[in-house]
């Protein structure tokens, strides 16, 4: 089967800016990224776009396919072929650098904003740890959907705040101050909501949900956005305490034979 | 304090829906009120002058003004810093915002009170 490859073009210094066809031969379970790769080896060198594991776990391929968020690396050519034609375009409410690679780096760092790592008071403990925190399987389940996320980008591209105003802290930067806030062996609970409640924050988010419509990998970052309103709400009636961080697991017993068993070798970093 | 103003802005949504409802049935269904037994024409001079008078209606109105005023230029200021002039400009829309309510709700006050008879 032939398909029609419509590409965004960005060139800027050539000062191209535009779309390019491309017509291919597409065979069975031959997904857009392997045929966008197919134009850049075969026919269009000059074509840039950005991929890593070719397996949807990096979310470096992230793009607008026949105008829906999609990673190529995931998106089967024969499921979402219109009329023997497909578009493809970048990410849209991003500042392009060339073809299909949008600049990530204002997303990064509102994503560094927020802390997302344990906070512990123990500042000693946490630079250095000697023993994993204890965690139950029901506390996992508090934040383990939103832990899924790629940062792929491509909620930003359905987010409507995101395109009107650049500095909102995207979707997936509040899905992850979320995680990190009820994640039972952090302690920067109040620290992690005063930041995500300034201007351009989680309040100036207009509920449209079009971020876990596009996430590819389930994760629901609407719904932690309107949970980290109700921590916020809370907070703010004084009825959330600032919580304490699950202990460190206590060091096993010393066995009986200690003596026989080979000690490990220094450390080498 | 903006998760304050936020809280406040949604509260004043929900109780200007209730006090809009009231005024709705005082203002557009007094025919409705009248065959129970209760009001007549809103606008009628003698009506208009009772309603001024009494203590509970004048303290709604002024009430209700706040949260029109608060509703209305914390809507209107979210939406402006959304925009490319309004974060450039953020501040200054604040504090625009900020005069002109606190002018409006004096100036409100002031015609309520007014109309009253003190």
């Amino acid at each position: 089967m032939k398909v029609k490859f419509i590409i965004k073009r960005y060139i800027p210094e050539l000062a191209k800016n535009g779309f390019d066809k491309f017509e291919i031969e597409v065979k069975e379970g031959m997904t857009v990224l392997d045929a966008l790769l197919y134009i850049k080896e075969n026919l269009d060198p000059t074509l840039s776009l950005r991929f890593s594991c070719r397996m949807g776990i990096c979310g470096s391929c992230g793009m607008i396919i026949n105008g829906k968020p999609e990673l190529a690396c995931h998106t089967q050519i024969k499921k979402i072929v219109e009329n023997g034609k497909i578009k493809v375009e970048p990410i849209p409410n991003l500042t392009l650098i060339r073809d299909l690679v949008p600049d990530l780096q204002s997303a990064f760092m509102k994503h560094k904003k927020i802390k997302p790592y344990l906070i512990r008071k123990d500042e000693k403990e946490q630079e250095s740890p000697t023993r994993e925190y204890k965690q139950t399987p029901s506390e996992l389940l508090e934040y383990l959907q939103f832990s899924y996320c790629i940062q792929c980008g491509l909620c930003i591209s359905s987010c409507p705040v995101s395109s009107t105003d650049e500095d909102f802290l995207e979707p997936y930067v509040l899905a992850q101050a979320y995680r990190y806030c009820v994640d039972s062996r952090d302690e920067g609970l109040f620290e992690r909501l005063e930041i995500v409640s300034k201007s351009h924050g989680v309040l100036n988010c207009h509920f449209a949900g079009g971020c876990s419509k596009a996430c590819p990998k389930g994760v629901d970052p609407a719904l932690a956005i309107q949970l980290l309103k109700r921590l916020i709400l809370k907070k703010t009636f004084g009825l959330l305490k600032e919580k304490k961080g699950n202990n460190i697991v206590p060091p096993y017993p010393e066995g009986p034979n200690k003596d026989k068993v080979p000690k490990a070798p220094p450390k080498s970093v | 304090m903006k998760a304050k103003y936020w809280i406040l802005h949604y509260l004043a949504g929900l109780i200007l829906f209730v006090l809009l409802l009231g005024h709705i049935f005082m203002m557009h269904f007094y025919k409705l009120m009248e065959k129970i037994g209760f009001g007549r024409d809103p606008l009628e001079w003698e009506s208009v002058l009772e309603r001024a008078r009494n203590v509970t209606l004048s303290t709604l109105y002024i009430l209700f003004l706040f949260f029109a005023l608060f509703h209305g230029f914390y809507g209107l200021k979210n939406i402006l810093i959304e925009t490319d002039f309004g974060k450039r400009y953020e501040k200054i829309v604040v504090y625009i915002f900020w005069i002109l309510g606190i002018f409006l709700f004096i100036f409100g006050t002031y015609t309520t009170i007014k109309a009253g008879g003190v």
